[in-house]
Order: C-alpha cells, then structure tokens, then sequence
C-alpha cells in the first residue's frame, strides 16, 4: 500500500497551543495524521478522517526514560502521545471527548510553558550570533589572507550565502520577537487560567507567505547563483569532483524516487546516505589544498633570484581586483610577455609566488586551469601560456621571496609538510632555473 | 512554583500525598483522587507527573517499586511530617472559622 506524505508550513507557533492543537484536528478530520514536526513545518501521513482531541503540552519531560514514563501515565489517562517538536512541546490526542485535560494546574502549566519556551529561545539566539558572527566574517571585515581561504566570497554562491544569512537573520530576529510576544501574553493568561489571547487568520497566513516567500528565495538564489558560477566559471571542479559530486545528486534523488515499503525503507536511506557520501567526497576532494603548514629557509639555503627563477622577470607594484574580492596593494613580478607570476599579500618588500602543490592530478589539472582563467582576465587580449605542467602543478608549492639589497630570495613557503615541502621545493627551483 | 509554595500545599499537591498513604502510581493516584473527592478534583496526567517529580527530587515521594513503565510511590517520612502539618493547618484554619462564627452570631444575638 502507498504511503502518502506531505510536510506543510505550521502556520502556529508554540506560543499558540490552542490554535496548533485546533490545526492538528483539523487535519486529522480531513484525514492526516501528525508523524513529526520540526521548528516551522510539520509531516503528516495519509490516512482515513478521524476526529480525535489533541493536545499540545509542554511538561519537560526530558530524556528517553522520561518521555517514556510519562508518555505511559497519559496514556493510562486516554491521551496517546503522537510525537515530540523540535521546540520540546508534546502532542497527544485522544479518542474521548471528555478526557481530563493534561494540565489542571495553572501554575504548573506556566511554569512547564515558561522552561519550554526559553530553553529554545536560547538556543535560536545563539544561532543567530553564530550566523551573524559567520556572515560578518564572509563580508570580509577581517581580510587576513587565512579567513579569506576559510570564508572569502570569490564566487557568487558564496556572496549568495552571505545574504541569505543576512536573510535568515532578519527571519529569525522577527519570529524571535514574534515568539516573545506571544510568550508573554500566554504566559500571563496561563497563569490566571484565562483562555489564552486568539490570533487573527489574516496574521497567520502573512506569516506562511513570508516562511514561504523566504524558502524559495532562497533555492532560487542559491540555485541561479551556482548557474551563474558554473557559466562565468568562478566554479570549476576537478572532473573527479564532478563526478563524486553527480553520483551524490543522483544517489539523493534516487532516494526521494524509492518508495518507503522497499525493504522497509532501507532502500532510501541507503541512497540518502550514500548520496550524501559522494557529495561530501566532492568538496572534500579539494581539502589539501587548504593546508597552511609554513616552511623556514635558513641563511645556509641557496640564494634564488627572481632573474634565476624566471628570466626577464621585472618586479611592479599595483593595484588590482581578484575576482570579487575588493581591491588591494599587491607586488607583483612580471615575466617578459607582461605576465603576472607573483603577488604580495603581506606588506612591505615580501611578494610571493604563486604555485600550488595539489593532492591529486585533477586537482592540478584545476588549479593549472584557474591560474591560466585568472591571468587572462586580468591581462585581456594577451595570449597566456603556464610555465609549468601538471607533473609541476603535482607538487609545487606557494613559496615566498623577500627583497633584499635590491633582489628577491626565498624567505619561506607555506603549503604542504614543512620538511617534505623544503627538499620538494629545492628540487622544483632546481628543475625551473634548468627549463629554457 | 517556588520552594517556598511547599509550605502551604497548594490542592492538588494535599491529595496527591493523601493518596500517596498507600503506595500507588502516577494514574492510581489520579482515580483516587477524583474518585475519593466524588469527581471535584481531578488532577491531569502532565500535571501528576509535574507533580510525581517535584516531590520525588524534594524527597517527599520515594519510588517502593516498578510495574513496567509506571513507577509506584511511596509517602517518606518527610513526606508524612509535611501532610501531617498541612492537616494540623486545615484544622486550625477549620477550628479558628468554627470559633470566629461562634463569636460572631454571639455578638448578633
């Protein structure tokens, strides 16, 4: 037999138990019962109409053997426990219209209202913080090359993200004052035993357009945003990644294509986790690159000029735009041919010259190709040509050089294993300064 | 509900240790109660197990057994003072009511 489901926007908050048990009636007599609910939606499975009783509760009934005692007692009493939200409120119905309700202590109630409600106000508001403390850090308030590495926004996905969290932030702070007001209200009327204040319908449907109108916002921004990427090739995976990462895609909507009775299910929680396996593998598969191990040259390593590395070289200092990264002072060394080999990201008389040492060949292949993409935006019109291959590019890594009396030398790199990095890097100059 | 408040037990809490004399648990107590109060008390089921807990961790109720997911209750000694003190209470309270009533249709007449 097909079992259908359906997960909807709760269009209730925890602060209104009256009207989301009234909502939960009202979908269980047009035929569908409660199976979860989480902080804004809720699932809920097909079946015949029924016209039950339901109860939202908030007694802190905390851990398993808790829940489980006192799911027991209210079962003894008629009311059958249908799940726990992701808020901490409990839902319970029941078959007999005059079972005794949960609650018949004002206070107690209040009081049960009062540690729900603030143990996950906290936890949304600490959240927010991570968020906000997230996105000012992607805004590039702090520019040090490392966080630039962990957050920068290069791409038009990741600016994308920022502003959805900026999005979500502004989402949260208002149902966070949303929740308050409610919380305040209902916790005055619960302890006078009042009936707890009604909420407009008009309230209640802005609210679902607004959760709704934020959802698709966002699939639409995150999805036209990878588009734009994927075309203006700010995006450009390693085929291995490609292939990792469309084997994951397709293991996820293999999963939402299996049906829940094959193999009790299992079916499709092996193609979820296995999908998702894959899609981890393909970001993972570019970690390497980010490992920042620095390498010290000492006075008795050989002198490296900048004239012995790339012959013709010139050392300019300029201004420039990377990407979207805003604009900043950079050095750079130019080969003959104007092309731009080296950049300084700290100050003073260091630059650094640009090579990468990658963990796979597709990785290399990548960062080969992006080097050559960027050089030609930067340079428009001019032919570019790498000075390495990918048996290079394996193992290169990003080293620096610090001007002294007037020439370049090596001062240290900062990619890789310090002492593998040392002898490959020695080795490589050797290999370059022999290229013609 | 503040420690304070145990001092004075608010209705539900008075018979629930009422029925607590024998051991019982959380849903024995609840028709107990409403059956030995003819229906006027009727203690729900979160807030029996709001209150099973807050006496259990004050160490008025000990848990004497289990019988599957239900635990049973037992009044501890320090649950048996704190009844026995809140039924001298009511008794003062009912004496003192008697005595000023007397007092009073004395003074009419």
């Amino acid at each position: 037999m097909k079992v259908e489901e359906k997960r909807v926007w709760l269009p209730y908050r925890m602060t209104e138990p009256e009207e989301l048990a009234a909502y939960f009636e009202k979908m269980s007599a047009e035929g569908w019962q409660p199976v979860s609910a989480g902080r804004y939606t809720a699932k809920f499975r097909k079946s015949r109409p029924r016209t039950l009783r339901f109860c939202v509760d908030f007694t802190p009934a905390s851990g398993e053997e808790a829940l489980q005692r006192y799911t027991a007692l209210c079962a003894d009493a008629g009311w059958r426990f249908r799940l726990k939200a992701r808020d901490g409120w409990l839902l319970f119905s029941s078959k007999k219209p005059d079972a005794a309700p949960l609650q018949t202590d004002p206070k107690l109630a209040a009081r049960s209202f009062s540690r729900c409600f603030w143990g996950n106000f906290t936890d949304s508001f600490f959240l927010l913080l991570l968020w906000g403390g997230w996105s000012l850090l992607d805004l590039g308030i702090n520019r040090r090359e490392i966080v630039r590495y962990l957050s920068g926004w290069d791409t038009m996905l990741e600016l994308c993200v920022v502003l959805l969290f900026a999005l979500v932030a502004l989402f949260l702070l208002g149902n966070a004052a949303g929740n308050l007001a409610g919380y305040v209200s209902a916790r005055r009327a619960m302890k006078d035993g009042a009936r707890l204040p009604e909420i407009s319908q008009k309230a209640v449907r802005r609210r679902v357009r607004w959760r709704r109108a934020l959802a698709w916002t966002a699939g639409i921004l995150l999805a036209g945003a990878l588009c734009y990427d994927i075309w203006a090739g700010n995006v450009r995976p390693a085929w291995e990644q490609w292939l990792s990462m469309g084997i994951g895609a397709a293991g996820i909507a293999g999963g939402f294509a299996c049906k829940r009775r094959w193999l009790e299910g299992l079916a499709r929680k092996f193609c979820w986790g296995a999908g998702a396996l894959f899609l981890a593998l393909g970001v993972l598969l570019s970690y390497p690159l980010y490992r920042m191990e620095p390498v010290s040259f000492g006075p008795d390593d050989p002198v490296i000029t900048v004239e012995m590395l790339l012959p013709g070289a010139e050392l300019h200092q300029d201004e420039r735009e990377y990407g979207h990264t805003p604009l900043y002072e950079r050095w750079e060394v130019y080969q003959s041919g104007s092309v731009p080999v080296s950049e300084n990201l700290a100050e003073g008389e260091t630059v650094s010259f640009l090579a990468y040492r990658a963990a796979t060949e597709g990785i290399a292949r990548r960062l080969a190709w992006e080097e050559a993409e960027t050089f030609r935006s930067l340079l428009h019109g001019t032919a570019v040509e790498l000075d390495w291959g990918i048996d290079e590019a394996l193992w290169i890594g990003d080293f620096y050089l610090v001007l002294r009396d007037g020439e370049a030398v090596i001062a240290y790199t900062d990619f890789g294993e310090p002492e593998e990095r040392r002898e490959l890097l020695l080795e490589t100059l050797a290999k370059i300064r022999r290229a013609p | 509900m503040s420690r304070e408040q145990l001092q004075n037990l608010t209705e539900p809490m008075y018979y629930l240790l009422l029925a607590m004399r024998t051991p019982r648990h959380g849903y024995d107590a609840m028709q107990f109660i409403q059956s030995a109060t003819g229906g006027r008390v009727r203690i729900g089921a979160g807030t029996m197990y709001a209150l099973l807990s807050r006496f259990e961790k004050e160490k008025i109720l000990t848990p004497a057994a289990e019988e599957g997911r239900r635990k049973i209750y037992r009044l501890t000694p320090k649950g048996e003072a704190l009844l026995r003190g809140e039924m001298d209470r009511l008794r003062m309270l009912l004496a003192d009511a008697e005595r000023m009533e007397k007092e009073a249709d004395e003074h009419e007449s």
